[in-house]
């Protein structure tokens, strides 16, 4: 079943079978095969994962259940003897959002007997600094509440999916006429 | 008034259903013939690639795939290589992306990869035309290259979706991109793969990366995971995830 260089449906698949069961069929790969799918050399290739830091990186797979979650795995490590017995069975609690001069802000936390504080990590933020190595060297976000665009010099507007119909109202057809003089 | 050292060149110009522009802040008027047929070059790549993967042409490759008229195995490179990359990203998503939409989950749809990547393929042109210094915005999702003005760095704003016309935040990048996936603009066009349901998540999903093929991949996977997909998209190296609720 596992084929080192199983190149998806690339050759082998007929497109009967496609039309017939496609979602089974991509289901049918294992991890160890897309690991090891082969892209083509023109295709960038899928960035590794980080080794470190990231309350993710403990996990394999997308979804997280409250149970399996790993306290001071994330930015803050709790007091591994609170841990082992106020946080045996923590809830996990999402709060809401708050807006703070950097940004949206939300919380996620794990919540032990008494309430104590098991873990915490922000869902949605402005920025996060210490988890990327390329955020620190080569951007930096931040976050500026709603700021006009007037008086503030952007070279790309992102974030709509501009429709040609919509984009003569949009931010960066402003752009592409302010200079063109 | 815009001297000619930091004249820009631009052009904006509709490609893949969205509006593209491209600017090209290297671009000495004396050269701006060079400029030209670079640009016109990065757009007949998108044409190119447009021709192969839309949904919207009955002669695309995809199309003619979907008819059962064309075998994968006769498909091109290119194609092959789209559906290998969609391949990785369902597992590396754990089927949050998925190249089937859920209402009709016998048609490949490799849109919600395709953008980034021939953006990217497409920006080449530009490079091989000897252009460092560049802008690309493909219908807000952005890949910059060297800077803008005397080394800065670009400074990309990210639109409020809550707030049309208005800019949430600001990002600031001398190579890489910025791609966002949302509903505000163009309604509910994406979809979780895992329960084959069209999701609504987050106003905006941004990630920004040294790539606009992943940083688009990834927005598109994260948007449709909800609030797990930020933890997800920064497992990857030099990605981040930005989230608007």
């Amino acid at each position: 079943m596992k084929e080192p260089r199983a190149s998806f449906v690339r050759r082998a698949a007929p497109v009967v079978a496609l039309a017939a069961g496609g979602v089974a069929l991509w289901h049918s790969l294992d991890a160890s095969s897309a690991n090891s799918l082969r892209l083509a050399a023109r295709l960038p290739a899928p960035p590794p994962t980080n080794t470190n830091a990231g309350p993710g990186n403990g996990a394999s797979q997308s979804t997280q259940p409250a149970g399996n979650a790993n306290p001071g795995g994330a930015s803050g490590t709790t007091n591994t003897t609170i841990a082992s017995t106020v946080c045996a069975h923590p809830v996990q609690v999402t709060g809401p959002v708050v807006d703070t001069r950097w940004g949206p802000v939300q919380v996620r936390a794990e919540l032990g007997v008494g309430n104590h504080v098991c873990s915490a990590d922000a869902i949605v933020y402005p920025n996060e600094r210490q988890r990327s190595v390329f955020i620190n060297q080569q951007a930096v976000p931040w976050i500026d509440g709603e700021v006009k665009t007037q008086g503030v010099n952007f070279d790309a507007i992102g974030g709509a999916t501009y429709t040609t119909y919509g984009y003569r109202q949009s931010l960066q057809s402003i752009l592409d006429s302010r200079a063109k003089k | 008034m815009i001297t000619a050292a930091t004249a820009p060149y631009r052009r904006a110009a509709p490609a893949m259903g969205t509006m593209f522009s491209v600017h090209l802040h290297d671009a000495d008027p004396t050269v701006a013939r060079a400029a030209g047929d670079a640009i016109d070059a990065f757009f007949a790549e998108l044409e190119r690639l447009e021709a192969m993967f839309s949904t919207f042409r009955p002669d695309s490759e995809i199309s003619r795939i979907n008819r059962g008229e064309l075998e994968l195995a006769e498909s091109s490179a290119e194609v092959s290589d789209v559906l290998d990359a969609c391949a990785w990203l369902d597992h590396a998503s754990g089927g949050a992306f998925r190249a089937f939409p859920p209402e009709t989950p016998a048609r490949l749809d490799p849109a919600g990869f395709v953008k980034g990547w021939a953006t990217d393929r497409a920006a080449e042109r530009l490079v091989e035309a000897g252009f460092t210094n560049w802008c690309v915005n493909a219908g807000g999702d952005v890949r910059v290259a060297g800077t803008p003005r005397n080394g800065q760095r670009w400074r990309v704003g990210i639109s409020d979706p809550n707030h049309p016309g208005a800019v949430r935040a600001t990002i600031e990048l001398s190579e890489g991109a910025v791609a966002t996936s949302g509903t505000a603009a163009r309604g509910m066009h994406l979809w979780d793969g895992r329960s084959a349901e069209r999701v609504d998540n987050f106003a905006s999903f941004t990630v920004i990366g040294p790539s606009l093929t992943w940083a688009d991949a990834f927005a598109t996977a994260g948007f449709a995971m909800g609030g797990d997909g930020i933890d997800w998209v920064n497992r990857f190296a030099g990605y981040q995830a930005l989230a608007i609720p």
